[in-house]
């Protein structure tokens, strides 16, 4: 029994390192970009409460300039969401797998930067300074199939330049070198663009669930890329953004960044700088989750391991009441025949680790991934299934992505010192325990009343 | 059968052991008070054999237990040699003052008869390497072969189990062998050879042996006889 318990124990620890392994992986694949956009977090209860919608405060250019001067901070990526019409295309239908009604509304729906193009009447425009975040945008599937992204250069100066999705392409028989024009909301400002690239990603038929409804909300094939400043001046929006992605250097710099940034006064009820926050916990949830299972585990193993040694311990020493008084009656101390009884029970703990840590050794890593497999079916099945989050910070709330949506991660258990150092530390409280146990029985036999025959 | 001899403590002609007064009370598991020892005196010497006859529960194990130092008076002293139990180690003076005999031989039945032996001489201080050599020629002077002596307690017969008692109880070659009921549960030759080595240890090698009983067969081979009734003790019959 003893021996299980030391398994147990191992297992746990295992379990728990590998979880916080696979959290500092998680965080250094995921932790190294940084995203400042409006507060919009305190709408939701506007909108349930339905109240009247707060204008949401866009970023001002100078305090993303202001952040951006961080010495942790390698590249920017500062972007405008747009509502533009055309009188030159046809916009693309677009359906998804999920039931539209299915969606909830979300802070800033139909308002300046916020709207999503495919529940307006015009098109979505997406300004940016960093051309290669198209193609990371859609979730790293889309790609570039005619021409070219716009470059740097362009998107810092606000070339007239666009790249437009291959159905909006198809549809409007357009190809690298044409032009269009885009119209603001207000029907005032209009921008002659050049299409420089066109890129393909899947539509919103050809996935589910999740995927399909985050396509959408960016727009879809009606989703136009362009400059950042071409966007501002279609939105009527000059000097303020709606989002702004710094990449620092090194994950470990999340933290110090945000420091500086509220050092350099962000005021945090009016923006939020979050480091892919939602990303980040739903790829650490499940390690999390198995993370405080663990701990819990060990907990429960120690606590329960002392008091089954004790109890067992105690069983074990009053049945040896006889041999007790009989050492006694040989001339033996207290002393003595306690240490006896610590001895056997630090003896027996001793092998039982042994033991215990082989076998809870070998089965460690299977069971840290069934494990781990468990925990991302029951979150995917329950809270995080509810969650979801667009570029720029805004949040909403769907039914449970599909299976496939998130593959399980891998989970590689490490016996490293520290957790050498936890198993003997939970042996030590066990052995402690029985010896306890052992002593204080030991010393309260009455070796007269034992051979006398009294009790 | 006992080979070796001693003699007596020529230096010692007072008693070896006394009760003074002594009285002892002890509370039920209820903790209802029971008086199982009262107001006992008497002098026990070398080189004798004493018999304490008695009812079962009339105190006879309860005052042998007092004697071997397990606990102490109530009321009343046991002197070792002079020397109050009180004001002595009780541990040092079971290890190397007294041997005890019990009648269900409360032996280590897990271990041989040659083990328990050992464990004796190893809390009185053998050294580890005679031991077990020691063990064996003790095992000897109480007629248990080699082959017997290496044969788990528990499969020894009872009169063989009482005489590992007794090399057990002789491994401090102490002045004082308490035995308790040593023949209860002895057919009646075995217990005769029990008998036999116990008053040998009295008048072959000079040490004070007290033998508690209720069997007149055995207080007839001791030198005297005290009887115990309702924890009260008085002497009975002086022998030769």
């Amino acid at each position: 029994m003893l021996g299980a318990l030391f398994a147990l124990g191992v297992i746990g620890l295992a379990v728990k390192a590998g979880a916080e392994l696979g959290l500092l992986e998680a965080k250094a694949a995921l932790g190294t970009e940084v995203r400042l956009t409006p507060n919009v977090r305190g709408f939701r209860h506007v909108i349930i409460e339905g109240g009247e919608m707060p204008e949401p405060e866009l970023i001002p250019e100078e305090l993303a300039s202001s952040l951006a001067s961080s010495p942790y901070v390698v590249d920017t990526d500062r972007r405008v969401i747009a509502a533009a019409e055309s009188p030159d295309l046809e916009m693309v239908e677009l359906e998804t797998a999920s039931e539209p009604d299915r969606l909830l509304p979300f802070p800033g729906a139909g308002r300046r930067g916020f709207f999503i193009g495919s529940f307006q009447t015009g098109f979505r425009v997406t300004g940016l300074t960093r051309p290669d975040g198209i193609l990371e945008e859609a979730q790293g599937v889309a790609e570039l199939v005619a021409g070219r992204l716009f470059t740097r250069e362009e998107a810092e100066s606000g070339a007239p330049v666009a790249v437009i999705d291959e159905l909006l392409a198809e549809k409007n028989g357009l190809e690298p070198g044409d032009t269009f024009t885009l119209t603001g909301e207000d029907g005032e400002r209009s921008v002659e663009l050049t299409v420089v690239g066109v890129t393909s990603e899947p539509t919103p038929t050809e996935l589910s669930g999740a995927a399909s409804v985050r396509l959408v909300l960016l727009g879809g094939a009606n989703n136009i890329y362009v400059p950042c400043a071409v966007a501002q001046e279609l939105g009527g929006q000059e000097g303020l953004l709606t989002s702004v992605t710094y990449y620092l250097d090194a994950p470990e710099h999340v933290d110090a960044f945000r420091e500086e940034a509220t050092a350099k006064g962000l005021d945090t009820e009016k923006f939020l700088l979050a480091a892919n926050d939602l990303r980040y916990e739903m790829a650490s949830a499940p390690f999390e989750a198995l993370g405080g299972f663990a701990r819990a585990g060990i907990i429960a193993v120690a606590v329960t391991g002392a008091l089954v040694v004790a109890l067992l311990v105690t069983l074990v020493t009053r049945e040896r009441k006889l041999e007790i008084g009989i050492l006694r009656a040989l001339g033996a101390g207290r002393r003595a025949v306690a240490g006896q009884f610590v001895v056997e029970t630090l003896t027996v703990c001793l092998v039982a680790l042994l033991v215990g840590g082989l076998v809870g050794g070998l089965v460690a890593q299977d069971t840290a991934q069934a494990l781990l497999e468990k925990e991302m079916a029951s979150l995917h099945s329950g809270r995080l299934g509810r969650a979801a989050v667009l570029p720029g910070g805004v949040s909403f709330i769907q039914g449970p992505p599909p299976a496939g949506d998130q593959a399980t991660p891998e989970i590689r258990v490490v016996f490293g010192w520290r957790e050498v150092a936890a198993v003997l530390g939970l042996g030590l409280v066990l052995a402690l325990s029985g010896s306890a146990a052992s002593v204080w029985w030991s010393m309260r036999v009455e070796p007269m009343s034992i051979l006398t025959s009294r009790t | 059968m006992v080979t070796e001899t001693t003699s007596p403590n020529p230096t010692s002609n007072g008693p070896l052991i006394e009760l003074d007064g002594v009285a002892y009370t002890y509370r039920t598991p209820g903790g209802a008070p029971v008086q199982a020892v009262r107001r006992a005196t008497g002098a026990f010497h070398r080189g004798r054999v004493y018999a304490i006859m008695g009812r079962s529960g009339s105190g006879k194990s309860t005052l042998l237990s007092l004697m071997a130092g397990l606990d102490l008076p109530t009321e009343g002293e046991i002197r070792f040699e002079g020397v109050s139990l009180a004001r002595l180690d009780r541990d040092a003076y079971r290890r190397r003052k007294v041997g005890l005999v019990f009648q269900t031989f409360n032996l280590l039945l897990q271990l041989t008869g040659l083990e328990n032996v050992v464990l004796a001489g190893e809390l009185c201080g053998w050294p580890a390497r005679e031991r077990r050599a020691r063990a064996t020629a003790l095992l000897g002077r109480v007629g248990i072969d080699p082959t017997t002596a290496s044969r788990r307690s528990l499969r020894l017969s009872g009169g063989e189990q009482q005489r590992v008692a007794i090399a057990r109880a002789l491994a401090a070659e102490p002045p004082l062998i308490l035995a308790d009921e040593p023949t209860g549960n002895l057919d009646q030759e075995t217990g005769r050879a029990i008998v036999e080595l116990l008053t040998s240890l009295a008048r072959r090698e000079g040490r004070c042996v007290i033998i508690a009983t209720h069997a007149p067969s055995v207080a007839a081979e001791c030198d005297e006889v005290w009887n115990i009734s309702d924890g009260r003790l008085l002497p009975v019959t002086e022998g030769p």
